[in-house]
């Protein structure tokens, strides 16, 4: 049992890693923007894709895929933000039709892979050397390991930029008051073209390491991620980087060890209950950032 | 003659004549058979390869000028609807094929699942429908009339051969982990039992959800059980995440059984991840059946490849099941030479034991349950994939206990 509880605790760390960068994302789109993105599972997918197409035709190997994944797909963002969210703005209910548009836009990105590569779950066989590493008692594979290492610089990364550039600190405004930023003379069409393109970029990059974490995946793979992401943004607090960070940890390591002491049918189940019991117990989630701005 | 009466007289006749020719219309028209196909979702890639191979069916038919009834030759043709891999659509779609596109009976959709919510309608409706993937015994438990399984045999015999396979081989103790689906769960609980009839020990049994992405506890949970032999069953994507996750994590088993690791999809995607895994399939070059009816596997791969240059894949046993479903579907039609329900209910418990398609032998009860059929157990060894069992198929001896992840070169 005590082997088991390491794993679930190592696998937690990576898999939550995972999942905090996907909430992240998730988070800082909704914090600017006010946009819950139902399509970003897609981006996340389409971001697995590009991996696999990268090794399969090219050989690039998927660590090498992920500046090109974070770029490409960084572009993709902002192109996709002045495609889509300025003509949310003449909607007499923004809110409420960005929901339909993001859901439509999902359906459309799905069926777009779809048409690309077909319904059959995909992989990409490549591994590295070693493909595991003895961790103590425990086997840990070398592409998480590779996973964990990547999603800790981008964290890292982000919060830095959040915290010590000055765009990152007008974006970090723009989640604690739009209308008060744009009084200060920042632009905040360009900050918000930024930040769908950052948010968008970061998906690029989770879904390099998702193909590298959960091997198989597929064109109608990106709802699950949407939803875990979802569930970490709320478990971390509305448009809350950080606390989506830290929340996607612990959404990881509960689904991990739930699964050592439970049947593995109740991990998802123990995911929703946080779910339920944040938004019942304490609905601002883990961060105070937006309760005491 | 008042004028409306006139009318009327003119009329009746064109009237009679018209619903007089009516029925003549429909009996001397094709035989329209309706299904569903998923083009998006979970099922879509299983549903499309299923859907070639009732396609092939349909060719070979019509080629031969259609299925003879009542001395009169009707062609076949399949009217096919998206449901999306969706159960909730599922029904809706078979009374849309039963109401508005006049279906004379119905092929089933791909798996269990869709399936189960399908046989409502057509049941309703009174109307016949042949199942060609659906193996949940759940569904020939629920009194249906008119529904029969014509190449899937029934999911608690699924899984079988493949315990047989792993007995023979020498196991005594053996981990199952299933996806908490009707087919996966089905399959699992008649190997669990059988495996318990011939005095193996279940080390563990554990289901998991649909959506699950990480196998890592699970693996170590059965490792930790001290099972020799590990039998998880889910669909494509799930397995190759499982064959990755167990070399990923050095956890080795002295043999390792995923159904769907001898397919095309399978061994393509997963690479070395598929060496010496255990699978068990209806169809591969050396699993060759005398046939009594319709085209051997041979001529069926080359009809394929004539109807489907394009196809990313080559055949799979779900290209088989739907054409043997096929063939065995117009044996029924002709012996009972009608396409009422009743009547094609009894010409296929008539015809029981006495059909040999591409699959196997058909052999059903009155709950339209099928018994035979049964797959054969494949092994993905260096050289390629080997049919280990049964022994009069077998084309190699199984590799067991199988070299250790860090021992294979």
């Amino acid at each position: 049992m005590e082997t088991l509880v390491i794993i679930g605790i190592v696998n937690g760390l990576i898999v939550g890693g995972v999942y905090a960068l996907i909430g992240m994302s998730l988070t800082l789109l909704y914090g600017v923007l006010r946009v819950v993105n139902f399509a970003h599972g897609e981006f996340v997918i389409g971001g697995s894709f590009l991996a696999y197409v990268l090794f399969n035709t090219f050989g690039i190997p998927p660590l090498a895929a992920l500046p090109i994944a974070a770029i490409s797909f960084f572009g993709l963002g902002y192109v996709a933000y002045f495609l889509l969210i300025p003509r949310l703005a003449r909607s007499d209910d923004p809110e409420s039709m960005s929901f339909l548009m993001m859901y439509g836009l999902s359906i459309a990105l799905a069926a777009f892979m779809l048409v690309l590569f077909e319904a059959d779950s995909r992989s990409i066989d490549y591994s590295f050397t070693p493909i595991s590493m003895k961790v103590g008692p425990v086997y840990v594979a070398t592409a998480r390991v590779v996973a964990l290492g990547v999603t800790l610089v981008v964290a890292a990364g982000v919060s830095a930029f959040l915290f010590l550039t000055l765009p990152g600190k007008a974006l970090r405004a723009a989640i604690m008051n739009r209308e008060a930023i744009q009084i200060m003379g920042v632009d905040i069409v360009k900050l918000s073209a930024f930040a769908f393109a950052l948010a968008t970029g970061i998906a690029g990059i989770t879904g390099v390491l998702v193909a590298l974490v959960f091997p198989a995946f597929n064109a109608f793979s990106g709802p699950e991620y949407a939803i875990i992401g979802f569930i970490v943004v709320v478990l971390g607090g509305l448009g809350n980087p950080l606390g989506a960070l830290a929340a996607g940890v612990f959404y990881g390591l509960a689904e991990q060890l739930a699964t050592v002491f439970l049947p593995q049918a109740m991990a998802q189940i123990v995911g929703f209950a946080l779910l339920v019991g944040t938004i019942l117990v304490r609905n601002a989630g883990f961060g105070r950032w937006r309760v005491s701005r | 003659m008042k004028r409306r009466d006139f009318f009327l007289t003119l009329a009746a006749p064109v009237l009679a004549a018209g619903l007089a020719a009516a029925p003549a219309l429909a009996q001397d028209g094709p035989i329209r058979i309706g299904m569903t196909v998923s083009s998006t979702g979970t099922f879509a890639l299983a549903a499309q390869s299923g859907l070639r191979g009732a396609e092939i069916w349909v060719d070979d038919v019509n080629s031969r000028g259609g299925i003879e009834i009542g001395g009169k030759k009707r062609k076949v043709e399949l009217v096919k609807l998206d449901d999306r891999s969706d159960k909730t659509t599922v029904p809706k779609v078979y009374e849309t094929l039963i109401k508005e596109e006049k279906v004379d009976l119905l092929f089933g959709p791909f798996g269990s699942t869709l399936t189960a919510a399908a046989v409502n309608a057509t049941e309703t409706a009174g109307k016949f429908m042949v199942i060609w993937s659906a193996s949940a015994d759940s569904i020939y438990a629920q009194g249906y009339k008119y529904v029969v399984s014509a190449t899937q045999i029934a999911g608690s015999l699924l899984g079988q051969p493949g315990v047989r396979a792993l007995h023979s081989m020498g196991v005594k103790k053996i981990a199952f982990a299933y996806l908490d689906e009707p087919f996966p769960a089905a399959l699992t609980q008649g190997a669990v039992d059988l495996a318990k009839q011939l005095g193996m020990e279940v080390t563990m049994n554990e289901k998991f959800a649909k959506g699950t992405k990480d196998f890592n506890i699970l693996i170590q949970k059965a490792k930790a059980s001290g099972a020799e032999a590990f039998y998880p069953t889910a669909y494509e994507g799930d397995q190759m995440t499982i064959a990755r996750q167990l070399r990923e994590a050095n956890v080795n088993f002295n043999a390792v059984y995923l159904v769907y690791a001898s397919q095309p999809q399978f061994l393509q995607q997963a690479g070395k991840d598929a060496e010496y895994i255990l699978s068990q399939t209806l169809l591969h070059d050396k699993i060759n059946w005398k046939v009594t009816h319709g085209l051997n596997r041979a001529q069926m791969m080359e009809r394929y490849k004539k109807l489907h240059p394009n196809a990313q894949y080559t055949a799979d046993f779900q290209t088989a099941l739907a054409y043997g479903a096929g063939v065995v579907t117009e044996e029924i039609i002709k012996t009972a030479g009608s396409v009422d329900a009743a009547k094609l209910k009894e010409a296929a418990l008539k015809l029981s034991d006495k059909i040999t398609t591409v699959t196997g032998e058909y052999q059903i009860d009155q709950t339209g349950k099928q018994f035979k059929n049964a797959f054969s157990i494949m092994q993905n060894l260096p050289g390629g994939i080997e049919v280990v069992y049964p022994p009069q198929v077998a084309t190699a001896k199984p590799v067991y206990p199988v070299p250790a992840f860090d021992k294979r070169k």
